[in-house]
């Protein structure tokens, strides 16, 4: 009966538990590596026995403090994934030194820049074929991304599947503001170098981002399909 | 004078050695020969030409389709001049070392280039007619739908037609031709930006018969290999095709 008061705690948690303030420091061996920041935010629900609690809802903060993520306000889970993704596109719009920003790929960045890309597409589009400049642009980027990925690794670079899809994504993000530039102003003298600048730096950070991938003679083969694919929506761009 | 050699039986070099038994030499000779391998970085097999099965992968395995992929830029330029300017056997130069990159790229930019080309004289036209600057999105699925049903159906189409006769062709080989055809509409369709219908006229012909020779002396190649004369009745029948798909061109994108 003690021993239930003990363990019982208004939260159902251990009365011990070291998890009380964000400030304390664990006890136990830090079994929870990088869950807390996987794709989807957020902690997993731990639904084992309490011991293996802190090492399914944990989370790595700075420091080497571990929180219990289920205890936060919302709007700091929200915030971390909206911060990984903010931190990534400022990565590709501003690569200053070696920040490794885009090792932990997720397509949380390359959604939100393909979605917002596809929907101003479409305001621009004749009226008639809002869906169908919504749908082409869209499956464009999709499957442009996946296939120019397959091309790079196909002919022998050294990159992740996924890795690769996402910084391609995260290289749409100068595309979606050109578009957003394009839809303010309808005017082609402002559109034509807005847009060509815009495809100049994807170009620039995707062609930087495959300079790890080790293709030899190889290099033209795997650049121009990126070329191809931006000059593509630039192009799409420039005629809306 | 005579030369004598001393065939020294001590000397374990020149002799065969019994990789069974011989533990020593055996290290030696594997440690030379694995040391090459892990060093070099190994991200596809070399493709055997008489290998088939991709160096023992299967279909679903993306180190099949690298095998199709193992050329550098200088090849893909030269294999693109010679379908542009269709002089030399094709053919053979390819099938030293089969690729799929042009294959594929080259038919993806000719679409690209077309609706490029094709929108921006729409929109030159209309801006000389003073009417109001729309674009046609459907133009790009137009060209995408047709010149991938017609690389691919064609290409197969006469992969199956020489097969059927006897002709032992590669799948890859057919297709490449088509795709790699389909090289000479990319300098062809920037020209035919000038809004002058009879110089639209003549650069639309020029690409049918560079397009339309190196074609035909390909598929003549691969029909040459059987002794059948029957079969030698597609190749009027793919030009007829070729010219159908070049007088769409002209009128859906180079008309404006």
């Amino acid at each position: 009966m003690s021993r239930e008061e003990q363990l019982v705690d208004d939260d159902g948690f251990e009365i011990d538990s070291p998890f009380d303030t964000a400030t304390n420091q664990t006890k136990r061996p830090d079994l929870s590596g990088s869950i807390g920041g996987r794709i989807g935010g957020g902690p997993s629900v731990g639904s084992g026995p309490v011991g293996l609690q802190q090492a399914y809802t944990s989370s790595t903060l700075p420091g080497g403090y571990h929180t219990n993520t289920l205890d936060e306000p919302i709007l700091t889970t929200i915030g971390r994934d909206f911060g990984k993704v903010g931190r990534k596109t400022i990565q590709v719009l501003y690569p200053k030194g070696r920040d490794n920003a885009l090792q932990e790929w997720d397509l949380w960045g390359p959604l939100f820049f393909c979605l917002s890309l596809a929907i101003i597409m479409s305001f621009l589009a004749p009226e008639q074929q809002e869906s169908a400049v919504f749908t082409g642009v869209f499956a464009l980027v999709c499957i442009g991304s996946c296939v120019v990925t397959l091309n790079c690794k196909l002919l022998g670079g050294h990159v992740s599947f996924f890795q690769s899809v996402c910084t391609l994504g995260y290289c749409i993000s100068p595309m979606a503001i050109a578009s957003l530039v394009t839809l303010l102003a309808h005017r082609i003298i402002v559109t034509l170098p807005v847009v060509a600048v815009a495809v100049g730096w994807s170009i620039s950070a995707s062609i930087g981002f495959l300079a790890g991938a080790q293709l030899a003679n190889r290099r033209l083969l795997a650049v121009f399909p990126i070329c191809l694919f931006y000059i593509c929506i630039g192009w799409i761009i420039i005629i809306s | 004078y005579n030369i004598v050699v001393d065939v020294d039986d001590d000397e374990p070099t020149l002799e065969f050695q019994d990789f069974a038994t011989t533990g020593a030499n055996q290290g030696r000779m594997n440690g030379g020969s694995t040391t090459a391998a892990t060093s070099a970085p190994p991200p596809y097999q070399a493709p055997g030409t008489t290998d088939s099965s991709g160096g023992g992968h299967s279909l679903w395995h993306i180190e099949y389709w690298a095998q199709y992929f193992n050329v550098d830029s200088r090849d893909v330029v030269q294999r693109t001049y010679m379908a542009v300017v269709p002089k030399d056997s094709f053919l053979d130069v390819y099938n030293a070392n089969p690729d799929l990159w042009g294959t594929f790229w080259i038919p993806t930019s000719v679409i690209f280039v077309i609706f490029v080309t094709a929108s921006l004289s729409q929109g030159i036209a209309e801006a000389l007619a003073g009417a109001k600057r729309e674009y046609d999105f459907t133009m790009l699925t137009f060209a995408v739908f047709t010149v991938y049903t017609y690389v691919l159906a064609i290409g197969t189409f006469v992969y199956g037609v020489t097969k059927y006769f006897g002709s032992h062709p590669g799948l890859m080989e057919c297709l490449s031709v088509y795709g790699y055809a389909m090289a000479v509409w990319i300098p062809i369709s920037v020209l035919c930006v000038l809004p002058f219908n009879w110089f639209r006229w003549v650069m639309v012909a020029v690409g049918f018969a560079s397009s339309g020779f190196f074609i035909m002396r390909a598929v003549n190649q691969i029909v040459g290999r059987s002794n059948g004369k029957l079969h030698k009745a597609i190749i009027p029948l793919l030009l007829v095709v070729h010219a159908l798909l070049v007088v769409v061109f002209k009128f859906k994108f180079f008309n404006y």
